[in-house]
């Protein structure tokens, strides 16, 4: 799930004073009887305007409605559905859909979230309009396909309305003949003489004559947007007709004269402004400032600017942003370059400046290149490669990087540097490689000083990269100690990062001590870089590398210090902390290993949910393990199997470790069901891939065990034994347990126990629980034979207990009654309550006189709460806790 | 309008396309429908290019009907 922006769904309020035109409002009406409404007509035709107004009046009349504002960006299937079933949500609707698996790509994927989305929508009593505005921008095929499809399946009570400047590639012929399709074009949306007249007589503020009311509306066609500026014009001007007959008698192109009319008309600071800010796709007070260079006149100019309903947008309540109306975007400038040949650059540049003071790099970036200003990009970039893979999303920068020609990148280490980073985060180790090679022979450019910097980088890239190949730890290791001596000491973040490489490759090298020892240092000094990312990551591998020593008190501790600074961040910003997930993915695993697995899946769920907005490869497939361990400890072993599956997908396109260690939990997972039966056994395990049983051997004894092939089992126990002075406190557990059941089995009850009992004596002060009693019957049968010869009686009768306890655990799926680790507050329980209602988000904000946006923060944070991505989910949730009757 | 398919092969042989628009663009435009250059006449501006592909060829139609520029032809130019 991408971070959904609030502005999108947000329809353009109605300009004051706006002229109604109570025909096209009903043509409008008879978009409720169709399956689709087309508005196709030029831009500045009035076409959102229009609809805008109309829809207002229909919510009046109990119509419930999702707008969503398209833009490049929605090309992309998946965003586009996430998108769209969040526009309808955010218009009150309770949409019961499976969540959209992330990457979505080819049709038949599409097809079944749509195949989903329908059904789910299926329970309607109400009219819903769903409306996409500015749909010309997408030009993805499936979209198109997908939304043909909707419209042939669609359930009566949804109607779509798309408003676009050109027709869409849909079957429109055909809907026509079949009566699905309504339409408004330019012809309808043309302003008449009468309707011209009465809007300039409003807006012109003059009393202009019917024949030069007919004379601008034959010459501007009845383009209201043309209509507007010809109006603003002539405002206060003593000669109206002498401006009308200029107008009508030049050839030049109607939109360009008008614009500079509008302009001349303006005073010369508005004028500037105008032009100057024209290189900004988004508008703010503050920005405005920084770029135009007179401090503070900024909010005056939007507040006049907006109040003439010409070139503004607001893209939120609360009027802190806006945008130019596509419209005028690209003439401005052209003009500004006409006026200030050459400033552009340096007005991106203050835009850069700005963007980065604020922290909003991907921005930032963007400004520095449209500047053109590959130094300056580079600065950006090489101060701030950590940061521009944490904020938010990857993805983004990751394109925006990708965006810059081949020949230009090249000559800029860094930037391949920085694009290596973000191919290592989301999981792309074939791309990266090639990469960094390039970025090495890059370096003659740079200061000595500044390419030991960047080799240390690389360097550390490629220690991650190795580690998450998954069998080359000894590569890993050797990377990570060259990228720690290359690496100067002021770069904090990511010595911080490379030390946690090293600790997670010493782990995977089975040295957990001295990956204890690395880890520490890793955290103490993330704690110094400020980095969130590097703070969790950090954390989080130090968490992982006491539970395998046996130290789970310790870890717990790990992980709720690192829990403190997330609920400060989002105290302060309002926000989920993303990077966060790793650690809400440990903690869930030392609930899991304590047998407290309720709050384990609690825990786990709200880690998945955050890894996905994150899109970090490593740490979504580290919350998928864990979820689906919780899962199936709860009894919910189908759910399991699903979170794997979906999981298999994104691992695909990373490195094979990734597969591997689905394979391995699934298996496990697949175990802890205590199979009885041999040809469903061998079947299951065929079904994984070598690798998995290579790399550990331990799994591999515990199908043997499970097979009833106890002798193989003991010859590959023995061997590990020898290894067992590198192995940690947990293995060497897990090894032990594993010896007393295959002596069991054997009937050497002696050694069986005597195995038992040097397992009992690791486990007992850490309570590991769950190592014992996923073992099964077997176990519990051999636990017995323990109690009988007073073997740890305390640890052994609270074993014993658990799985008595986990029998009586209703099979499927598990009411949940435990309070929330993280319980709502009275403002989010007031908004859960008025989910389950067909108000809209705005709607829900007036009931509770706060502004939709604190609405929709509330909204986030009660889905992070409750583990769910959205409001039927939630509803289900609250239900389920007994938050809602 | 274009709800043809778009196919973006290069061009067999580089084509030179002459487009008509129905309204006098002045210099400032010079530069925006690049490769495209502009000649102004007394009632239609011809803009006149050899661009890379059909994508490109494309995406100038677009910038027209964006800016609601009244198309009027495109033609490719015989080869001499």
């Amino acid at each position: 799930m991408t971070t959904l922006l609030p502005t999108k769904f947000y329809p353009p309020p109605i300009p004051a004073g706006f002229v109604a035109r109570p025909q096209l409002l009903e043509e409008l009406d008879k978009a409720l009887s169709h399956r689709l409404t087309l508005v196709s007509a030029p831009a500045g035709a009035g076409k959102t305007t229009l609809v805008s107004t109309w829809v207002q009046s229909a919510r009046k009349k109990g119509v419930s409605f999702g707008w969503l504002s398209l833009d490049e960006a929605d090309n992309d299937p998946g965003r586009f559905l996430e998108y769209l079933v969040a526009c309808l949500e955010e218009g009150g609707m309770l949409i019961d859909t499976t969540e959209i698996p992330p990457g979505l790509g080819d049709q038949a994927q599409v097809e079944h979230v749509l195949v989903d989305f329908i059904r789910g929508l299926m329970p309607l009593k109400r009219e819903i309009m769903l409306i996409l505005d500015d749909y010309h921008l997408i030009q993805n095929k499936e979209i198109h396909t997908a939304l043909e499809y909707l419209i042939e399946h669609v359930p009566p009570r949804l109607h779509l309305v798309i408003l676009t400047r050109s027709d869409p590639p849909l079957e429109l012929a055909r809907m026509r003949v079949s009566g699905h399709l309504a339409e408004l074009r330019m012809e309808n949306l043309r302003f008449s003489t009468q309707e011209a007249g009465a809007f300039l007589k409003k807006f012109a503020e003059v009393q202009l004559t019917e024949g030069d009311v007919a004379s601008l509306n034959e010459r501007t066609e009845g383009w209201i947007a043309g209509l507007q500026m010809a109006a603003i014009s002539i405002r206060g001007r003593e000669d109206a007709a002498a401006f009308v007959a200029a107008f009508t008698g030049s050839h030049r192109f109607v939109f360009d004269y008008l614009l500079e009319q509008v302009l001349n008309r303006q005073a010369t600071e508005v004028r500037e402004f105008l032009l100057k800010t024209s290189v900004l796709e988004r508008l703010s007070a503050p920005l405005c400032d920084a770029v135009f260079e007179t401090g503070g006149t900024a909010r005056g100019m939007l507040d006049t600017l907006e109040r003439d309903n010409l070139f503004l947008v607001p893209l939120d309540e609360e009027r802190g942003w806006y945008r130019y109306h596509h419209l005028f975007s690209d003439l401005l400038k052209l003009m500004l370059e006409q006026t200030h040949p050459g400033l552009a650059a340096e007005l991106h540049r203050r835009a850069c400046r700005w963007y980065e003071a604020q922290g909003m790099l991907p921005e930032a970036l963007h400004h520095g290149l449209a500047a053109g200003d590959m130094e300056l990009v580079t600065n950006i970039v090489s101060e701030n490669v950590l940061a521009l893979v944490e904020h938010a999303e990857i993805a983004p920068t990751l394109a925006q990087i990708d965006a810059i020609p081949d020949e230009q990148r090249s000559s800029l280490p860094w930037l391949e540097v920085a694009y290596a980073w973000g191919l290592a985060y989301t999981g792309q180790n074939q791309k990266a490689g090639p990469i960094l090679s390039l970025a090495e022979q890059h370096m003659e450019g740079l200061s000595d000083d500044k390419r030991e910097k960047a080799l240390g980088h690389i360097a550390a890239v490629r220690a991650y990269l190795t580690w998450t190949n998954g069998d080359q730890s000894e590569e890993a290791v050797a990377f990570a100690e060259k990228a720690a001596g290359l690496l100067p000491a002021e770069e904090i973040a990511v010595r911080a990062l490379n030390l946690t490489t090293l600790g997670n490759a010493l782990i995977q090298n089975a040295d957990d001590p001295r990956a204890a020892d690395v880890l520490e240092q890793a955290l103490l000094l993330a704690q110094q870089a400020g980095q969130s990312h590097v703070v969790m990551q950090a954390a989080s591998g130090l968490a992982y590398v006491y539970i395998l020593l046996g130290k789970s008190h310790q870890a717990q501790i790990v992980c709720a210090e690192a829990i403190e600074i997330v609920e400060l961040y989002q105290r302060r910003n309002a926000r989920p902390l993303t990077t966060a997930a790793s650690v809400y993915a440990l903690l869930s695993r030392v609930w899991l290993e304590a047998g407290e697995f309720e709050k384990a899946l609690q825990i786990a769920r709200k880690g998945m949910a955050l890894s996905e907005v994150w899109g970090q490869v490593d740490t979504i497939m580290m919350c998928s393990q864990y979820l689906a361990y919780a899962l199936a400890f709860t009894n919910q072993a189908e759910e399991a199997r699903k979170i794997i599956q979906d999981s298999r997908k994104i691992a695909q396109k990373g490195p094979p470790w990734h597969l591997r260690t689905l394979d391995y939990v699934e298996l496990q997972i697949y175990l802890d069901s205590d199979p009885q039966n041999a040809v469903e056994i061998q079947r299951e395990v065929a079904r994984k891939q070598e690798t998995v049983f290579k790399s550990s051997p331990l799994l591999t004894a515990r199908v043997l065990i499970k097979q009833s092939q106890s002798i193989e089992a003991l010859v590959l126990l023995e061997r590990e034994q020898a290894n067992a002075s590198k192995y940690g406190h947990y293995r060497n557990t897990w090894l032990l347990i594993l010896k007393a059941l295959a002596y069991f089995q054997q009937k050497d009850h002696s050694t069986a126990l005597s195995s038992l009992k040097q397992a009992l004596e690791l486990a007992e002060s850490e309570n590991e629980v769950t190592a014992f009693v996923r073992e099964g019957a077997a176990m519990e049968k051999l636990l017995r034979l323990a109690q009988a010869r007073s073997i740890a009686p305390a640890f052994v009768q609270r074993l014993l207990s658990a799985f008595e306890s986990r029998r009586k655990h209703k099979p499927e799926p598990a009411l949940v009654t435990e309070a929330l680790i993280e319980p709502l507050s009275e403002r989010e329980l007031e908004v859960l309550q008025n989910l389950n209602s067909y108000l809209s988000t705005p709607e829900i904000a007036d009931l509770l006189v706060v502004s939709a946006n604190t609405v929709r923060t509330h909204i986030k944070n009660i889905y992070g709460k409750l583990g769910v991505h959205g409001r039927s989910g939630a509803v289900r949730r609250a239900r389920e806790l007994g938050l809602l009757a | 309008m274009f709800t043809g398919k778009i196919k973006s092969a290069a061009m067999p042989e580089e084509t030179t396309y002459e487009i008509r628009v129905q309204d006098i663009l002045d210099e400032k435009w010079s530069t925006y429908f690049l490769p495209f250059t502009l000649t102004a006449g007394d009632d239609e501006t011809l803009l006149t290019g050899m661009p890379h592909d059909q994508a490109e060829l494309f995406g100038v139609l677009l910038k027209i009907r964006d800016q609601g520029l009244r198309l009027v032809s495109v033609n490719p130019l015989p080869r001499d």
